[in-house]
């Protein structure tokens, strides 16, 4: 039994102009101890899945197929009550922008309290110490007076930690982290990326990480999905996806990284954009991108083809591997 | 600096920049120890800063936010007025100039890319009328089949189909908007472009899209960038010149190449540890301890004595001056002492 357990995720959102699908054919597990990274662009989707994880989707979106298994329990089926016993206290989420996610007028020690005490029947002062241990563990420098202080009084890399410190309060056995650097400056979000792996290894929690910077990705997690449109093109190990990339799309967005590029050439990108949902493409959703692309690509949907530890949605690869573009 | 044929194109000497932040008069009046007294509060935005930027060159200022990166963009522009220090442009001061008449001529040499291409572009505007508003304003004796004509040749070289010009900002999508902006930015012809963040708020495949395209138009042109950015992965690849800024004084000075490989200054070396980069196994980075302080209370001395390994006394007293050091400008006393 995965601890949890994705099969065929879709999820839809009604528009005027008709129903769009955000995800589709999502299907992976975590277990636990898992690090999980979920890369792609904006608008592919990655933040939708997290939320539809832990069944946050609101509408006009909702889960219009498949089913989210978190230990062998559907959470679409849960009631309300049910629901709320799970996020936060086995799955709990770690968002983009600390500053909206603390509440501005409540003190930490409030927000951290209120937490505990909405999951266990606990005292309040027994809340504090779990508090301040959390609090240290996130390696807050005098816990005690935080707990008095406001979310303005704190640095951005100050209250991250405290998000990160609420998301741990109730050892959480999946942590779901949005973003959780992209507000912050590079110095403080290797602290910050030092620390998730560190509280996740220690605790042996799973952590799905949803990011848009490879940079990171390939430091912090050791399997990786990479989306388009809604759809996972790409997943495998992350060592195996960033050294020897199969999509086009994993390839052309590893090679768009001014790192991987002598100093002062050309960059090589990818052209056009990722299409917004409305319009409809038949066959792989890449394809007007791709060059690659060929009549079948228009036709069809690719099916996952294993290559390796990896499992890749693309028509092309084994003729890829056989016959490399010359620009290559 | 080599040779004197190179000279600077922009020159900032000794730049200062504070904001006052302590509010109107009666704001400002504080009950002290049984007396009324007027208090007044500045946030230290640039210290005492100089830097040369040179004809043809891409020079990179980076820094983490609130260094004051964007406030020297903005004074370096005329966007705001210098609290003290000068700014000059082909030897000429330019930040004392303040009838419009007086500045046009360096608006048209000098121009501008800004962050956010959803909130620089008029939303009510089509992009011909927004391209069309620099040109107009830049060239008054221009019919409007020369401006059209410009129009037209600036939106064929950022790769934006001449005829979308009708349309209106919300209809392009993130890059294609940023790409409007710099054809904006290019419509006057101009020789210097601050770009300040031009492709933070883009995704990774769009980012080199519009990083080809500036670098593109810098060799077509002969356009000279200062470019701003906390992305250090870019500047690696993009800068000729690189300028690390730590709490509005500079730090560091080098060309890219060296700065990359032999990074001097404490800050530097952390700040380069600190980027994330595909294929290394999360190799040790250089942890500084406390945060970046505050610019209102700016620290005595070196403002990097706080958080850095090799402080001594004379750190904490005397402040730095950026001096060359085997090829890399460094302002540090360790090194200039020889302990680093």
């Amino acid at each position: 039994m995965a601890l949890l357990q994705v099969n065929d995720l879709e999820v839809s959102f009604d528009m005027r102009s008709g129903s769009v699908k955000a995800l589709q054919d999502i299907n992976f597990s975590i277990e636990r101890g898992d690090r999980v990274g979920i890369v792609g662009e904006s608008g592919a989707g990655k933040s939708v899945l997290g939320f539809s994880i832990l069944n946050l989707i609101s509408r006009p979106g909702s889960i219009t197929g498949g089913n989210v298994l978190f230990e062998d329990r559907d959470l679409a089926n849960l009631s309300a009550k049910e629901l709320r016993d799970i996020r936060g206290n086995r799955i709990s989420m770690i968002f983009q922008d600390p500053m909206m996610t603390l509440n501005p007028v409540l003190t930490i020690g409030t927000q951290m309290i209120e937490c505990l005490q909405a999951h266990r029947k606990i005292n309040k002062n027994d809340a504090k110490k779990i508090a301040i241990q959390k609090l240290q563990q996130v390696y807050i420098p005098s816990p005690e007076t935080r707990l008095d202080q406001y979310p303005h009084e704190l640095s951005g890399g100050m209250r991250q930690r405290i998000v990160i410190a609420i998301g741990l309060l109730m050892d959480p056995e999946i942590i779901i982290a949005d973003e959780p650097t992209t507000a912050l400056d590079v110095t403080i979000q290797a602290e910050i990326m030092e620390l998730i792996l560190e509280l996740c290894e220690r605790n042996h929690v799973a952590l799905i990480m949803i990011t848009h910077d490879l940079g990171v990705i390939s430091q912090v997690t050791n399997r990786l999905f990479v989306m388009y449109s809604g759809r996972i093109i790409e997943q495998g190990p992350t060592k195996e996806i960033i050294n020897d990339a199969q999509h086009p799309y994993t390839q052309g967005l590893i090679n768009a990284l001014p790192q991987m590029t002598i100093r002062g050439e050309r960059l090589q990108q990818i052209p056009g954009s990722m299409p917004s949902l409305n319009t409809r493409i038949t066959g792989c959703v890449f394809h007007p991108r791709c060059e690659h692309a060929e009549n079948t690509c228009t036709r069809t949907h690719p099916k996952y083809t294993t290559s390796g530890g990896c499992k890749v949605a693309c028509h092309m690869v084994e003729k890829m591997k056989s016959q490399p573009l010359l620009s290559e | 600096m080599d040779t004197k044929l190179n000279t600077p194109l922009l020159e900032v000497k000794e730049l200062y920049k504070r904001f006052s932040i302590s509010g109107d008069f009666l704001d400002q009046l504080k009950f002290e120890s049984g007396k009324i007294r007027r208090k007044k509060e500045y946030v230290h935005a640039v210290n005492g800063l100089n830097l040369n930027v040179m004809q043809g060159e891409s020079l990179c200022l980076v820094g983490e936010s609130g260094c004051g990166k964007s406030t020297v963009a903005r004074l370096v522009m005329g966007l705001e007025k210098p609290t003290q220090g000068s700014i000059h442009y082909k030897g000429d001061r330019i930040d004392t100039l303040f009838a419009n008449k007086e500045i046009m001529p360096y608006r048209k040499k000098m121009q501008m890319i800004f962050q956010n291409p959803y909130a620089s572009l008029n939303p009510r505007m089509t992009i011909n009328a927004t391209l069309m508003e620099p040109i107009k304003i830049h060239n008054p004796t221009w019919d409007n089949a020369t401006v059209q004509d410009k129009v037209h040749e600036v939106m064929l070289s950022v790769g934006i189909d001449p005829t979308w010009g009708s349309r209106f900002p919300h209809e392009f999508s993130g890059g294609q908007r940023q790409r409007i902006s710099i054809a904006r930015a290019l419509a006057v012809d101009p020789e210097f472009i601050v770009a300040d963040e031009p492709i933070s708020a883009l995704d990774v495949s769009i980012q080199a899209q519009v990083l080809n395209l500036m670098m593109d138009a810098q060799q077509e042109r002969g356009l000279t960038y200062l470019f701003i950015t906390h992305d250090l992965a870019v500047v690696e690849h993009f800068g000729t010149r690189v300028a690390v800024m730590y709490l509005g004084t500079l730090c560091e000075v080098s060309t890219a190449e060296r700065l990359f490989d032999r990074p001097r200054h404490p800050y530097t070396q952390a700040l380069l540890s600190a980027i994330p980069r595909l294929n290394d196994n999360h190799s040790s980075y250089i942890k500084l301890q406390g945060e970046v302080p505050t610019p209102v209370n700016l620290p005595s001395g070196c403002v990097f004595h706080g958080r850095c390994p090799y402080a001594n006394a004379r750190c904490k007293a005397e402040i730095p001056i950026l001096t060359e050091i085997e090829g890399t400008q460094v302002a540090c006393h360790a090194i200039e002492e020889g302990r680093l």
